[in-house]
């Protein structure tokens, strides 16, 4: 079966000043459309670079990435942002909204990128939002602001959605919401979902678990029936 | 989406964007204003000398004949020649004014343009005289007036009014502004002249395609076997040059004030956006990991400073033209007269634009450039905190010695070098464009000083007509207790530097004295020439040095040496006394007396009485159109403090929020952190006035240089002046950092020192 991801040995080194940091060794996995998929380790194991890499927001130093049949490790830098723009949509632990902007024109900002971008009133909609659309991020809660941001990544129509801590900054109530969202979004529109955190419970919920220390892939676990989110004991 | 992010942005750093944006207006309106004032005035003036055909050379001598014109016809470089009669006469109205009279055969070159009445005819009787003239005198076109010129008297018919491209600038020979109700120009035909008297023709008018005016008088002086008196190019002639040197100074001005207002635009653009940009770091890692192009990210910065720039130089480059040259104009038409006062838009002004647009944008762009850099994983992570490092001041002993406000205000000065610069470059434009301003006044005032309380300390001057007789003018001297001097016009010759200049011999003068270079005073020898200090300069001679002279209407040269060097601030040439004058083999006729007594009825061989009153009077109204740039300087120079302190003040306040937060929270009071804050405004203040006075007297000096012409103007800027300028920077300092007292005490600890998100 052909994968819509697929890492090969990709490695990161970091040099600094001095020193070299091996943030992401040799490191290989695959991922399937539609997957549901978690990415486990405590801080500093190199899941972050991992994402950074999927996501085409930073080079890798060897191995191969391969996305949808296209070696992205290759890519220039021009390359990579058509990649990120096309493929990719981010959700942040700090959400990452332009203070400036309302919710509405933060997720019409994707318009700016993608031609084929959706609706941005109907996505906000979609996340539960019809009602703040001209409200400032300052004026909505955490979890509505990371709302807004999951809006913002799935208005363009990605290929995946990269999570990074999605529910840091957010009480575990409302991370629960943010969560059911994302798993929803992989379950109903089979969305590509890949959520990087060190919160183990949630390894409950995923279709895939890959366990990352030290730089290194520990293990990789497929999980053949995942429980809702709102069914994990957090 | 991103036009509202930046309307957004700026509409929150609304100070920084406010000041840039009256930065490029004021850069360009200035430029433009004056740009289009000189330039319009030179436009209209080149317009004038072409349609008038004006002259390139004027031969003066006496009866020239048809075959003297018809050889320099031939003459290689010669476009176009016209003889003509120039004699003064006096008109038969009250005061005597005197009319030069134009007798000409065509009017061809040096035409005259026709304001009222009928074009000039040579088969017209009648007379065509100076409109200015004929509206100072209230003369109407038709009306008849008489004139008297060495004995003959006519009576003519006003045909028409007309302005004469060789009277721009119309004055008389010892005034600097023309009274028009006093002297004046007609044409009239050489059919009109009285038939039983024979004309001799006294001048040549030529035109020429060749500028080499030296090149040119050889040529003519071998057509006309040297005989002639004067030979005078455009370049030495009193109106064209006056006025072609009025509009350089102008241009001059007008150049380099602008650059200042742009610096200022830029080093503002520089701050504020490289702050923006930091602060939106996150923000543009954001953009990037939305797949957001490298250009357009940049570009979305670069427009903050592109369309405010555009913006302010446009409404600058339309505004400075509407507005600006008419506040000129108004002051400069008591002293020159054109046919039309119309500003023109040099192309330069456009180029100033995009300059002005091309610089504000490069400096957004320098300031975001390194940010965009990064990778976007690195650029959404916030930036690692600067590495501080002790300076080496800080390892001294002494710095243990100085107060916790001295150590924090030292240590803030050089973590935030730029701005501090910045600071001190405000600071420094602003005390050098008050220094300017009132020095430029002092220097004027003291020209005045210098020359008629210094060395000129009679009370009136008396103008003798020249037909006043031996006995008429003993009777003036006895009746005043005054003194007779004879002025004239010379030409002088040096190293192959020729000059215009004024003669003045003396006879027996007590009432004009005499300073050296450094204005103490001298007495000059009673044998032997002396020249003027900038005369000397411009002819590069000193004392001992050869000079070769002649009187205007002599043909006579005389070489002398010179004795002494003088130094006067306005009439240029040689001086010498009455005997030397005689042992060089000419006639002294005294032109004027001068005496400490004042002069209120007419008197008989006397035109014009003046006092030294009036003349201070007509040098003050010739000043004014400079007065009017002195004013645009101060204006300047306040709006450039304001704006760039205020601005500044802005800056560091937000950056060191949560400094000065945790001061408030150790239990600083309030007054002690406006203290603190103040002391660095001060220090900076200090500084940038310590530079900017020397840069000031600098500008002063540069467009002085400008100037040229006759006048020698010494750079004096008064301690009052100085004073002022200092105070005057401080109190600016001190007001701006008032307006931030206020957001001082609302500084809100806890929410200041919450989290960065």
């Amino acid at each position: 079966m052909k994968h819509l991801i697929e890492f090969k040995e990709v490695s990161k080194e970091y040099i600094l000043g001095e020193k070299k940091l091996l943030a992401a060794n040799k490191i290989s996995f695959t991922i399937d459309e539609g997957e549901f998929v978690v990415v486990l380790g405590p801080s500093g194991a190199g899941k972050s670079t991992v994402l950074n890499l999927l996501g085409g927001m930073d080079f890798a130093t060897s191995g191969e990435i391969i996305i949808n049949d296209k070696n992205i490790s290759k890519y220039n830098d021009e390359k990579l942002t058509e990649y990120r723009a096309e493929n990719v949509g981010f959700v942040f632990q700090f959400y990452n909204l332009i203070p400036t902007l309302t919710a509405y024109e933060n997720v019409a900002l994707t318009k700016d990128v993608v031609k084929s971008a959706l609706d941005a009133a109907k996505v906000l909609g979609s996340v539960g939002l019809e009602d703040h659309l001209n409200k400032f991020p300052s004026q909505l809660s955490g979890g509505e602001q990371q709302r807004v941001s999951i809006a913002r990544a799935i208005c363009k129509n990605p290929t995946m959605l990269l999570c990074d801590e999605p529910t840091g900054a957010l009480d575990s109530e409302t991370g629960v919401v943010i969560l059911s969202l994302l798993q929803k979004m992989s379950r109903e529109d089979k969305k590509t979902v890949i959520i990087v955190t060190h919160n183990s419970a949630l390894a409950q919920a995923a279709d895939k678990v890959i366990r990352i220390k030290n730089g290194k892939v520990r293990d990789i676990t497929i999980n053949d029936s995942p429980l809702a989110v709102s069914e994990v004991n957090w | 989406m991103l036009i509202r992010k930046m309307l957004r942005d700026m509409n929150v750093h609304k100070t920084q964007f406010i000041s840039i944006f009256i930065m490029s207006i004021l850069g360009v309106y200035i430029f433009a204003g004056v740009g289009s004032e000189w330039y319009g005035l030179r436009k209209t003036v080149n317009n004038y000398y072409k349609e008038s055909n004006f002259s390139n050379v004027w031969i003066y001598g006496s009866d020239f004949t048809t075959e003297e014109v018809n050889t320099v016809t031939n003459v290689d470089g010669v476009t176009g020649i016209q003889r003509r009669l120039s004699l003064d006469s006096v008109v038969n109205l009250e005061n005597s004014p005197v009319l030069t009279l134009h007798i000409v055969e065509e009017d061809k070159i040096s035409k005259c343009i026709l304001i009222e009445g009928e074009e000039f005819s040579v088969d017209k009787d009648g007379i065509w005289i100076d409109s200015l003239f004929a509206e100072a005198r209230k003369i109407k076109v038709g009306d008849s007036i008489s004139v008297t010129s060495n004995g003959i008297s006519m009576e003519k018919r006003v045909m028409g009014t007309v302005m004469n491209p060789e009277y721009v600038y119309a004055a008389n020979n010892n005034e600097m502004i023309p009274n028009h109700a006093n002297f004046g120009f007609a044409y009239l035909s050489y059919k009109a002249f009285p038939l039983d008297i024979p004309i001799s023709y006294n001048e040549l008018l030529i035109t020429t395609n060749n500028t080499n005016y030296l090149d040119m008088e050889e040529k003519i002086d071998k057509a006309l076997n040297g005989r002639y008196s004067v030979f005078l190019s455009r370049n030495s002639m009193s109106s064209y040059m006056q006025f072609d040197s009025e509009i350089r100074q102008h241009k001059g001005m007008g150049e380099i004030f602008p650059i200042a207002f742009l610096a200022i635009a830029m080093l503002t653009i520089l701050t504020t956006m490289a702050r923006i940009v930091n602060n939106q770091r996150t923000q543009i890692g954001m953009l990037k990991a939305m797949g957001f192009k490298k250009r357009r990210i940049i570009f979305h910065y670069v427009s903050y400073g592109l369309w405010l720039s555009l913006a302010g130089s446009a409404i600058g480059a339309i505004a400075g033209p509407l507005t600006m040259p008419y506040l000129f104009y108004e002051a400069m038409q008591t002293t020159y007269t054109l046919p039309e006062w119309k500003p023109a838009i040099s192309f330069s002004i456009v180029v100033m634009a995009v300059i002005s647009v091309v610089v504000c944008s490069l400096a957004t762009y320098l300031s975001c450039k390194n940010v965009l850099k990064d990778t976007p994983s690195q650029t959404l992570r916030p930036k690692e905190p600067k590495i501080m490092k002790q300076g080496i001041l800080e390892k001294t002993k002494l710095w243990n010695l100085l107060g916790f406000n001295a150590q924090w205000n030292l240590r803030d000065i050089f973590r935030s070098k730029v701005r501090s610069i910045m600071a001190i470059i405000g600071v420094l434009g602003c005390t050098a464009l008050l220094v300017c301003a009132f020095g430029m006044q002092d220097s004027f005032d003291d020209i005045i000083n210098w020359n008629y309380k210094q060395i000129n300390i009679y009370e009136t001057q008396l103008n003798l007509s020249v037909e006043a007789t031996t006995d008429q003018i003993q009777s003036i001297i006895d009746d005043y207790n005054g003194e007779a001097i004879m002025e004239g016009a010379i030409e002088i010759k040096a190293n192959k530097i020729k000059k215009s200049g004024g003669l003045l011999v003396t006879d027996n003068v007590t009432l004009i004295r005499s300073v050296n270079a450094n204005r103490n005073y001298i007495d000059l020898p009673e044998d032997g020439i002396s020249i003027s200090y900038k005369m000397a300069e411009n002819l590069d001679v000193k004392v001992g040095d050869e000079i070769t002279w002649h009187i205007y209407g002599d043909e006579r040269w005389t070489t002398s040496t010179i004795a002494a060097i003088y130094r006067t601030p306005m009439a240029q040439g040689i001086t010498m006394t009455k005997d030397t004058f005689n042992k060089l083999g000419y006639t002294f006729i005294p032109t004027s007396i001068i005496s400490l007594e004042p002069v209120e009825s007419e008197v008989a061989g006397v035109t014009s009485t003046w006092s030294i009153d009036k003349l201070t009077e007509s040098y003050e109204t010739m000043a004014e159109a400079m007065n009017i740039l002195i004013y645009i300087l101060i204006i300047g120079a306040i709006v450039l403090a304001v704006v760039v302190l205020y601005n500044l003040g802005i800056l560091s306040f937000t950056e060191r929020q949560r400094e000065l937060a945790t001061l408030k929270v150790i239990g600083f009071k309030t007054k002690k952190i406006r203290r603190l804050l103040l002391t660095q405004n001060m220090w900076l203040t200090a500084v940038g006035i310590v530079f900017g006075i020397p840069v000031g007297w600098w500008l002063i000096d540069y467009i002085f240089a400008f100037m040229g012409g006759t006048f020698d103007i010494m750079t004096v800027v008064s301690v009052t002046s100085l004073i002022y300028s200092i105070m005057g920077t401080f109190l600016l300092s001190l007001l701006v950092n008032r307006m931030f007292s206020g957001k001082l005490k609302r500084i809100d600890m806890v929410s200041s020192l919450k989290g960065a998100e």
